[in-house]
């Protein structure tokens, strides 16, 4: 195998539980409570908004839909299986990020892997891989088997209660393609509007001598403090604008999906109420041309380039 | 080693050049480490102040001084954890620009508690039969046979002394020319220090490799030592083979008649023993000094507070 496969195994031997049990246990509990779900509504006969509602029922009616209603209710219910997903995988990251540098100083196990031929940058460049991309892909595809064990359940539950012809009424109409296709798209360009951010704790994680957290929260609030006091002396004349907001316009908007316009069309525009509208934006290849896109990936650049040299001699804590 | 090669061939010199395990400083009795003015100060404390040594392949080098004296930052500066100031050549490396390709040569255990708590045993192996060119995955686990440790155990459900005897099993199936060991036996129970010097002696070393060693406990070292490097306050005091140990210092029980005939000559230190007065002297030869009691060779730790003695006062 060669260096830098090794590299990103390692970092899966040491954080096996954030990058795959976790993901394993989201999916799990989603399936818990559809099989939940599928008994309370098929044993016993639930009363939703006055009505009774009864699965068999329930199937029926949504065998006897139209076509283009199932693919709108199938592929809306198996996007929002990936939600969860995605809010825990930023979290893991964030946290990855900031330990990554860090908790091999303050064990001191630094020692053991600086005593092989591996360079800082390698070293560095894998994390950093890991976050960007393993991942992920990790996780995109226990969506994907979250996914399918749901639409299996789901035509099990549907052949033995009522006989529902699954390949049309269920397999069909779901667009498996659209769906992974847009996560995988939309995982990418999460990865390229995150960088500057996974650079910065991975930079603070390199350097810091007691807390990495704290030090990538001081920074900023002390920039931050020292602008608005600057401003206040008159020393300097930002003129109402400063660089927290400018972060937050520029960066911490396409992180977020929050207002920004590529092409006229806002990433959270879900006024059309379908979850499948909200992964096309998300995965909008016109993000391309966006350049603060590209600026938080330079700014990426150097953060990560200032941590390799941090890495080179920041041995222990 | 190269030896066999048409080293003179013409117009091949320059190729070779980057090739550095047949580089001609580090054959047999030529330094594998060159260190030159090695100075080196955490802020206004100077921890070195102007370090000269060499190290010869095939030998077992103990890095010998108290606490603070400098030995770690020796180690780091070689190893390339650390700026400092002066020349450092590693077998034909510069550990500050280099330190990837040196570490290919070089294997080190700076302190048995180093292994990640995380790593699994068997994980161990397999990760370093990928990064490590020169790892055999049949010695790591020939040395791990002898010992009680399970491939499946990580590394937080060993003993102390069990991820000592890991980490130097991984270490002793690196084919490494040079090996550096801190303090690796520090914490340890005397069963364990023994084995692992042992197996270090017996398994490990031979001509073509040179160990480094630190440590307090120079009495467990001494009988595998051939050179010895003293260092005190940033400073080398000395650094001599143990040849020649043996030739230039002497140890004499002094007979209470000869105390101040022997003193005449200029002892390195002396004290009371068992009623007697023991000095050591440097350079005087023994059958000058047979005359005024029982001569014999210091031992290291002898030897050792014997430069000390401005430090102790």
């Amino acid at each position: 195998m060669n260096l830098f496969a090794q590299l990103l195994q390692r970092e899966f031997w040491e954080h096996r539980g954030a990058f795959f049990i976790t993901p394993v246990v989201i999916g799990g509990l989603q399936m818990l409570m559809l099989v939940i779900a599928l008994v309370s509504i098929g044993v016993f006969t639930t009363k939703i908004n006055g009505a009774d509602v009864m699965l068999s029922n329930s199937l029926r009616q949504f065998a006897d839909s139209s076509e283009h209603m199932r693919a709108l209710i199938l592929n809306n219910g198996l996007a929002t299986v990936a939600w969860p997903f995605l809010m825990v995988l930023g979290i893991v990251l964030v946290f990855y990020m900031v330990g990554s540098l860090y908790d091999d100083r303050k064990d001191r196990s630094i020692l053991f892997w600086k005593s092989l031929p591996i360079s800082d940058s390698d070293t560095v460049l894998s994390k950093l891989g890991t976050t960007l991309i393993v991942v992920p892909l990790i996780y995109l595809a226990l969506i994907a088997v979250t996914q399918m064990f749901a639409m299996i359940l789901a035509s099990l539950v549907a052949v033995w209660i009522e006989g529902v012809p699954v390949w049309a009424s269920l397999w069909r109409p779901t667009a498996f393609a659209h769906l992974w296709g847009d996560l995988l798209l939309g995982m990418f360009f999460t990865s390229l509007w995150w960088s500057p951010l996974y650079a910065w704790l991975m930079l603070c994680s390199a350097f810091s001598k007691r807390s990495p957290w704290l030090l990538a929260f001081a920074v900023p609030v002390g920039v931050g403090f020292l602008e608005g006091w600057l401003n206040f002396l008159g020393m300097i004349d930002t003129n109402g604008g400063t660089i927290g907001k400018w972060l937050l316009q520029h960066v911490a908007n396409g992180m977020t999906m929050k207002g920004i316009t590529v092409g006229g069309k806002g990433l959270m525009d879900t006024s059309q109420g379908a979850i499948m509208k909200m992964f096309d934006h998300y995965a909008d290849p016109d993000q391309f041309a966006s350049g603060d896109l590209w600026l938080g990936v330079a700014v990426a650049v150097v953060l990560i380039t200032a941590s390799i040299y941090a890495r080179r001699y920041r041995s222990e804590v | 080693m190269s030896v066999s090669e048409p080293v003179l061939e013409s117009g091949r010199v320059a190729d070779a050049a980057p090739d550095t395990t047949r580089d001609i400083r580090t054959e047999d009795g030529l330094p594998i480490v060159k260190a030159r003015r090695l100075r080196k100060s955490y802020g206004k404390k100077a921890v070195l102040k102007g370090v000269d040594f060499s190290l010869l392949a095939g030998r077992i080098v103990g890095l010998i001084g108290p606490n603070g004296a400098g030995k770690t930052t020796i180690l780091k500066t070689l190893l390339g954890l650390t700026p400092f100031d002066g020349e450092m050549q590693v077998l034909g490396f510069d550990p500050r620009s280099q330190r990837a390709d040196l570490m290919r040569e070089v294997s080190f255990i700076a302190d048995v508690a180093v292994l990640p708590r995380w790593l699994r045993v068997s994980h161990a192996i397999d990760f370093l039969a990928g990064v490590h060119p020169k790892f055999s995955r049949e010695k790591a686990e020939y040395f791990l046979a002898k010992t009680r440790i399970e491939k499946s155990s990580k590394v937080r459900q060993l003993s102390k002394g069990m991820v000592a005897q890991l980490h130097l099993a991984l270490v002793m199936a690196i084919d490494a020319r040079l090996l550096v060991l801190d303090e690796p036996t520090l914490g340890l129970d005397i069963l364990f220090r023994k084995t692992f010097y042992n197996n270090l002696l017996t398994e490990y070393f031979d001509e073509n490799n040179t160990v480094l060693i630190t440590t307090h406990q120079v009495e467990e070292i001494e009988h595998i030592l051939t050179d010895l490097i003293f260092i005190d306050d940033g400073k080398i005091v000395l650094d001599v083979s143990m040849e020649e140990v043996a030739e230039r210092f002497v140890e004499l029980s002094v007979r209470p008649d000869a105390v101040s005939q022997a003193q005449a000559l200029g002892p390195l230190k002396q004290w009371q023993m068992l009623g007697r007065q023991v000095m050591v002297f440097d350079g005087v030869p023994r059958e000058a000094l047979s005359e005024f009691g029982d001569t014999g060779t210091p031992s290291v730790a002898d030897l050792f507070v014997a430069h000390m003695q401005e430090v102790a006062q």
